[in-house]
């Protein structure tokens, strides 16, 4: 017996369940949606042969506000707001200003959620490199004090923000929607602003933040008042605008610095339109998604994008990617993760998440092709450019999960404007940016039809084999450690379980999901380095079995008290059940590792190397390293060829060799570092600053941390 | 009745130093916030094991009237509780622990095999010594 096994065995004892706390998720439903049909490529010429009213502009005065309703793209429509320009009409829309704002494009900076707006999370510094990482030491470190363990009345806190390095100052917005500004070098406050938001769980579980958004003037004018602001956004929908060198309200944004989002919250409003992700920024506009309720309803607010003036929050425009004929039956396939921005094109890219409800369609066949798709849409107008769709009829809750990123790649001896989307089934689509046509083949396979009464899943599923999926395409089999410890248990259930391969549909008796809705990859995406080539993600080994319940069994155990993984999904014909495939102790069923971090060159879609990543932690025991960790969070790239990453469970941030995947450097910090780092370079210094803030779905462990890490003077 | 037995048993107080410097390591990596383990079930548990280890040792080093087989039993529960808190403290990646319980080891190995020996098994030597005397 191999000396791992030994430990495993000691070890699996002891566990309770590392990966179960997946299954805290059942009560922590994260920030997902759901998605829908047909694989289909759309690009602006096609929009005639949508609908038969397409480009019959419609007036729209609902929300008080002047506006006109265009059909856009595959079923999806664009409500042209008072500070917008109508896609059709007699205006000629301007063309998308060329280029990105300047203050963005600093390689000193990072200035927005993913570093830059082509989500490529790489920063040119050099300073740290393989040869000197070892020597990084704790330069700073900051508590917000915005932090909750859910003992009291106000619930866990999930903190995920990247802090923001602009305008010689680091911004955080926090889980209890305040900004914070300090100084980067230091870490010394310079400002406060709290919007005093309510701290209740108005739509997640959890209080929720992944930060703040900066937006600057082009020539911001000396001792004028917010020619520079930083937004927050808050669960209850409110979106704060406040001056970014003194933390004041912009009286000017909004109704003196806020804008209710939930004013546009018209159809089905069951909860707040959440502002969890701070907006993309571009050409001195806002553009907003959202956050809702999972699983509970099936009727829910339909999925929308948001357009705003920077300066005075008014609307721009709306995107709605359902039609409006479905909203009574179905709803989200909203964009709850952020975006990626082309600003030379002036195209962005939303990841659109699966509609309502997640893992029944019965009510909801007909298609959706914008659901569950990457959609180009014009930043100016808010027309769809092109749209591809992911997995057509999502039963799975396999959200577009994370921004493509966007890079371009050499190809046969050509430059091809690429994007990479990962998602929650574990593909990478390697597509044109400028088309939507697939650079590396994707493939329409036939997969397992539905045995649900009403259901009508897709016949074939698109399939990508190059670049490797980022997980296996069967699941990982049994655990004989799990199994031996459950004498036979995770056999037995196996036996008992429908799985067909990928894209199983959910089953009365069962279906064993693998990849499940955790992913796969997760909402934080990969990063490239544009120079190399190479694209990089951490990802999730997870299986979870889908359990469809008859309504009348679902409403006698709801009577009966029992909550614990079940979801009504509305009023439908079946509510659901998840579940973790654990055993009696807590012990995963199926085989590690249970996430790894990953390498491809991009030029020929090859996996230059797949390792497990971070350790599974429980009852403060750390597990072998081959088991890796289920990861939440995502990876940064320096132009020196290192990768910094926190996202495991065992509450380290680590800094990890580009060429070979080897571990260079790890530090321990107060709870799993769920959100990616800063690098940014301040008075000639390089610093890599970590959010930490934890995520229940890990680990029962939060924290208000900020640190800060550089080469010593 | 069993008589004292003579000498002293270096392993067991070798032992008993070793006990008492983990207990103080395990309450360290007990109390200590911001080491990645400290209040968890783990280290709660290295604490326990380590603070029996102590009166283990203690009885072993100065309780040497015992009969033998319960200075055979003591001995053998302290090897146990060595493995245990060893393997626990690998888990906890506490390093300096895990040091401890290695030397705690050798210690052990030491009473084991070099140690007077307790109880009535020194008896026929006590009565030698008595003759001699």
């Amino acid at each position: 017996m191999k000396h791992q096994d030994v430990i495993a065995i000691f070890a699996s004892l002891l566990l309770a369940g590392a990966i179960g706390y997946v299954q805290a998720q059942e009560d922590t439903s994260t920030e997902e949606e759901g998605g829908q049909p047909q694989g289909i490529t759309e690009t602006q010429d096609d929009e005639s042969e949508q609908d038969a009213s397409g480009g019959e502009a419609q007036t729209d005065q609902d929300d008080g506000e002047d506006s006109t309703v265009t059909p856009t793209g595959p079923g999806g429509r664009v409500e042209t707001g008072p500070a917008g320009q109508s896609p059709s009409g007699g205006d000629q829309p301007e063309p998308p200003r060329q280029g990105p704002d300047a203050w963005m494009e600093s390689a000193d900076s990072w200035a927005t959620f993913n570093g830059d707006l082509r989500a490529q999370k790489y920063s040119p510094a050099d300073q740290i490199t393989p040869e000197n990482v070892g020597e990084l030491e704790q330069a700073w470190e900051y508590h917000t004090g915005d932090v909750a363990d859910g003992s009291d009345e106000v619930p866990m806190s999930v903190w995920s923000a990247t802090p923001l390095f602009v305008n010689d100052t680091l911004y955080l917005g926090t889980p209890f929607y305040r900004i914070i500004a300090l100084d980067p070098g230091s870490g010394e406050e310079k400002w406060i602003f709290d919007p005093e938001a309510p701290l209740e769980a108005l739509t997640q579980p959890n209080m929720k933040g992944r930060g703040v958004a900066y937006w600057e003037a082009d020539e911001p004018q000396a001792g004028e008042a917010c020619q520079k602001m930083v937004y927050v956004g808050t669960m209850d929908a409110k979106l704060y605008g406040v001056d970014a060198d003194t933390g004041e309200r912009c009286a000017d944004f909004g109704d003196n610095g806020m804008v209710d989002v939930n004013q546009w919250n018209t159809v089905n409003d069951k909860w707040p339109l959440s502002l969890f992700q701070p907006p993309t920024v571009y050409n001195d506009t806002l553009f907003l998604g959202w956050a809702g309720k999972d699983w509970t309803d099936a009727v829910a607010p339909p999925g929308t994008v948001f357009a705003l003036d920077a300066r005075t929050g008014e609307r721009k425009w709306t995107f709605h990617a359902l039609p409006e004929e479905v909203v009574d039956r179905t709803g989200t396939a909203n964009v709850w993760a952020s975006m990626s921005l082309d600003p030379e094109s002036g195209l962005l890219y939303i990841p659109i998440s699966s509609p309502s409800p997640n893992y029944y369609g019965g009510e909801r066949t007909e298609e959706l092709p914008l659901a569950t798709s990457v959609t180009a849409l014009n930043t100016e107008t808010g027309e769809v450019v092109w749209s591809r769709q992911l997995v057509h009829h999502d039963i799975w809750d396999y959200d577009t999960v994370a921004p493509p990123t966007l890079v371009d790649i050499e190809k046969d001896g050509e430059t091809v404007p690429a994007l990479v989307q990962p998602s929650k089934q574990g593909f990478l689509f390697v597509l044109n940016r400028e088309t939507g046509e697939p650079v590396y083949p994707i493939e329409e396979r036939e997969v397992p039809a539905s045995d649900a009464e009403g259901e009508q899943a897709s016949p074939t599923q698109p399939f990508v084999d190059v670049p490797e999926p980022v997980v296996p395409d069967e699941w990982p089999g049994i655990s004989r450690i799990a199994d031996i410890v459950g004498l036979g248990e995770c056999s037995r259930k196996a036996e008992g379980l429908r799985y067909e391969g990928r894209f199983t549909p959910p089953s009365v008796e069962g279906t064993l999901a693998y990849p499940p809705t955790t992913g796969g990859s997760q909402w934080g995406g990969g990063a490239v380095d544009p120079e190399r080539g190479v694209f990089v993600i951490n990802s999730n080994s997870v299986v979870q079995i889908y359990r469809l319940i008859p309504r009348d069994e679902y409403q006698q155990l709801e009577q009966s008290g029992e909550t614990g993984g079940y979801y009504a999904q509305g009023d439908t014909a079946y509510g659901f059940q998840l579940e973790t495939f654990l055993n009696w102790a807590g012990m995963p069923c199926w085989k590690p590792p249970y996430g790894t971090l990953a390498a491809y060159d991009l030029s020929t879609g090859e996996r230059l190397w797949n390792e497990p990543f971070g350790q599974v932690q429980k009852h403060g025991f750390y597990m072998p390293e081959s088991w890796g960790s289920v990861t939440i969070g995502a990876p940064v790239i320096t132009r020196s060829g290192l990768i910094f990453i926190g996202a495991s469970m065992d509450s380290r941030v680590r800094a990890i060799d580009l060429e070979s995947g080897e571990v260079l450097w790890k530090h321990l910090v107060d709870a799993p570092a769920v959100s990616m780092p800063a690098v940014y370079t301040y008075e000639g210094k390089q610093y890599v600053t970590f959010a930490v803030g934890g995520n229940s779905i890990l680990l029962p462990k939060v924290s208000d941390q900020v640190v800060s890490f550089a080469l010593p003077d | 009745m069993t008589s004292k037995p003579q000498g002293t048993v270096y392993g067991a107080w070798l032992l008993l130093a070793i006990s008492a410097i983990s207990l103080i390591l395990a309450a360290v990596a007990t109390f200590n916030e911001g080491n990645g383990i400290a209040y968890t079930p783990g280290t709660y548990l290295v604490l326990i094991s380590t603070a029996l280890m102590l009166l283990g040792s203690l009885l072993l080093a100065l309780a040497r009237g015992m009969p033998r087989w319960l200075g055979g039993l003591l001995t053998f529960l302290l090897l146990l509780d060595l493995l245990g808190t060893g393997l626990a403290a690998y888990l906890l990646q506490a390093e300096w622990l895990l040091g401890c319980m290695g030397v705690g080891l050798v210690a052990w190995l030491i009473h084991v095999v070099a140690d007077p020996a307790t109880g009535k098994r020194n008896q026929p030597m006590t009565q030698r010594q008595e003759a001699a005397s």
